[in-house]
């Protein structure tokens, strides 16, 4: 409706977004390091995820006989660069890299081009296990992805766009977090999900001696690693995009509220799925559907009824 | 030099070990297991993972080709050692970390591994693909007939680990009928009676988180296991005694507390199997046997009332009541992890071994996730008896 909710970035955006996605994800990871070592009873635990780096950057790539190198690659690589694609449109405070009219439907794709990466990171290797972990991930995703897209569309209903920046701006009033709460519980659920967290981690489970990630070194687990930090740290930027008001808050500038208000759900996030158990994954699909599903529409019923009215009143 | 030098004392800080447990390495295991969670290290999940490869106990001559194969899956820079006995676990590791900080002696290990590699592959024949032995070797298991060194390819974790190409060597098989040289999976007929792949996969013996020893041949169509046969790769003796004069009562929670700590990480309650070993490793160290038991009777409670877990494991590998004695009849996965917490918090622990014929009736037609649950739920390592031989012929 408003176009000029929000101000596109000139040609350095992209960079600064990704500084920031890469700023943040590595602040996730150090969270969970830290709350690891703690656990253990160690001190520190901050520095793993550096070390984690350096030992992989410093690693030889090994690859399996007869890998199918190319599809192998896109999607070690994919899960990494649909994050990033992910934050292109994310309205951080009044900026955004792309103001997209279909911002949300753009989140949305991108959230699907996940599933072809995993499965195609798991089938490239051309062994057992990763492809067993490819084919869990499918599973997964198919129990996790309409409950998804309709958690997608409360926020977009409301706002009467599919623009980013309109839906942060229909919050002026009300966070939508308020109204829509079971909308906002399926959205952080899925974004669990998608970035392969517990306890969705079934395709890189013990299980399989690490499914996906059996086969990988070097670079290329150091980019499976960085992928699911960074699709857990653009999905917390879009929950609060699309739930907790995006930038808005009192004295601070926007965009620090945004961020701030990202990293502090990133962390509650990597906390919490620290305690909860793994799925089996052919657990997943009778909750996610036979009770995720209709919840789910029930709380679309309502925030259309209650927008219907809201308007024409 | 120096950025090398730089990322490499960075790198040691968190070292990734595969531990590989020979014969009568469960008390080493525990060391190093131990050695590596004091350190914030990490225990690799596969040999691909690691720079470290840690054999305890062990390892029978007919093995150590296996061995050298789980070696070559390291992507380096890596190190490796054999761990004798617990006492010398933390030397040991120390000694490997020395050998990864050697910067330039790895640099000159991999240019040596990288180079010699492709001369392999050119060796056999001008088909990359047929002519690298490695790939022959290494998917061994996959051939439907079973192959030529069945010994040996059992004794992989995942056969599919082994040949490594490297940046510019190509295994190019793609337009071959067989690519890289590997047979193509057979067929089978599955659970609806279609016709279907069905690849054999042997499980174990040294896969983390499973009986040491034990091999499991799974014949799988996708994750599904299709049929199953058991092995044991090498003799098991009685577990050295802990401690002093309560030894073999320590022994006992101690062991029952390892099978409880990889029944639950396995089920990726990674927190409770964390406190179950914590358990473990205060018990190694002496620590009152009351007190252990306490902490193991409030994970009980704890466990008890957790509903995702108890999701996950009840109605899984359930055992028909009326076996032979000494069965564990009428239980699932998740009975057999409550009885054996209270046994070992009653001090009524060591119950006997599960006969291992029950073991392919449990895991038929069912998916691997719970393969390696139920696997775990069952006593399978105190084999007093050398099973069968580790070499088929």
């Amino acid at each position: 409706m408003t176009p000029g909710a929000v101000q596109q970035l000139p040609a350095w955006g992209p960079l600064a977004a990704l500084a920031a996605l890469a700023v943040v994800a590595l602040s996730g990871a150090m969270v969970n390091d830290v709350l690891a070592a703690r656990f253990s009873g160690r001190r520190g635990g901050g520095f793993a995820p550096i070390a984690e780096a350096a030992r992989l950057l410093r690693q030889r790539r090994r690859s399996t006989v007869a890998a199918d190198e190319l599809l192998r690659r896109v999607g070690v690589a994919g899960l990494t660069v649909a994050a990033a694609l992910k934050v292109a449109v994310l309205p951080v405070g009044a900026w955004v890299v792309s103001d997209l009219a279909v911002g949300l439907v753009w989140f949305n794709a991108m959230d699907v081009l996940v599933w072809a990466f995993v499965w195609l990171a798991g089938w490239g290797q051309n062994s057992v296990f990763p492809l067993v972990g490819g084919y869990r991930f499918l599973a997964l995703a198919l129990a996790y992805e309409l409950p998804l897209m309709f958690a997608l569309t409360a926020p977009a209903v409301a706002a009467g766009s599919l623009r980013m920046g309109d839906i942060v701006a229909a919050q002026e009033g009300l966070w939508f977090v308020v109204w829509m709460p079971v909308a906002f519980v399926v959205f952080l659920a899925a974004v669990l999900a998608f970035s392969l967290q517990r306890p969705f981690t079934a395709p890189m489970s013990a299980d399989i001696t690490g499914g996906v990630t059996s086969e990988l070194s070097g670079v290329d687990r150091f980019l499976v690693l960085t992928g699911r930090y960074s699709l857990l740290s653009a999905g917390a930027g879009f929950a609060v995009a699309l739930f907790l008001g995006g930038g808005s808050g009192p004295l601070l500038p926007d965009w620090l509220w945004f961020l701030g208000k990202t990293v502090v759900l990133l962390w509650l996030l990597v906390a919490l799925r620290r305690r909860i158990p793994q799925l089996r994954p052919e657990q997943l699909m009778a909750p996610a559907w036979v009770v995720g599903l209709p919840v789910i529409l029930l709380q679309v019923l309502v925030v259309a009824v209650v927008t219907i009215n809201g308007r024409s009143s | 030099m120096g950025l090398r030098n730089v990322l490499a004392r960075i790198a040691v800080t968190r070292c990734h070990v595969f531990v590989a447990e020979g014969y009568a390495g469960a008390g080493s295991r525990m060391a190093v297991e131990r050695w590596i969670a004091d350190k914030g290290w990490v225990e690799a999940l596969s040999p691909g993972d690691a720079d470290i490869l840690c054999i305890c106990g062990e390892v029978p001559d007919d093995q150590k080709d296996a061995v050298e194969r789980l070696w070559d899956q390291l992507p380096g820079p890596r190190s490796r050692i054999v761990i004798a006995g617990p006492e010398h676990a933390g030397r040991a590791l120390d000694g490997c970390v020395e050998e990864l900080l050697d910067v330039d002696e790895q640099f000159r290990l991999e240019a040596e591994r990288t180079a010699t590699e492709p001369e392999q592959d050119d060796d056999g024949g001008s088909d990359d693909g047929d002519g690298d032995t490695h790939a022959d070797m290494d998917h061994e298991g996959m051939n439907h007939d079973g192959g030529k060194d069945e010994g040996s390819g059992a004794a992989q974790m995942n056969m599919d680990h082994g040949g490594m190409s490297h940046e510019g060597v190509d295994h190019g098989g793609m337009e071959m009928p067989m690519p890289g040289g590997i047979g193509l999976a057979g067929e089978g007929k599955d659970r609806d009676g279609l016709d279907l792949d069905a690849l054999k996969v042997p499980l174990g013996p040294y896969l983390p988180l499973w009986p040491a020893g034990l091999v499991l041949h799974c014949e799988l169509q996708g994750d599904i296991v299709l049929a199953a046969r058991t092995e044991y790769a090498f003799g098991r003796g009685e577990e050295l005694p802990i401690g002093g004069p309560s030894g073999t009562e320590r022994a006992a929670l101690v062991r029952q507390s390892d099978l409880v700590s990889r029944l639950l990480a396995l089920a990726g309650a990674a927190r409770e199997a964390a406190k179950v070993r914590g358990v473990r490793d205060a018990a190694l160290d002496g620590a009152a046997l009351d007190e252990c038991r306490r902490s193991l009777a409030a994970s009980g409670t704890r466990l008890r009332r957790n509903w995702l877990l108890r999701r996950t494991l009840q109605g899984i590998g359930p055992i028909p009541q009326g076996g032979a004695p000494g069965e564990p009849g009428g239980t699932d996965a998740w009975d057999r992890l409550l009885a054996m917490l209270d046994a070992t918090v009653a001090g009524t622990a060591g119950a006997g071994g599960v006969p291992l014929g029950l073991l392919p009736d449990l895991v038929r037609g069912v998916e691997v996730s719970v393969v390696r649950l139920v696997v775990a739920s069952l006593d399978l390592s105190p084999q007093p008896a050398p099973a069968v031989d580790g070499r088929a012929r």
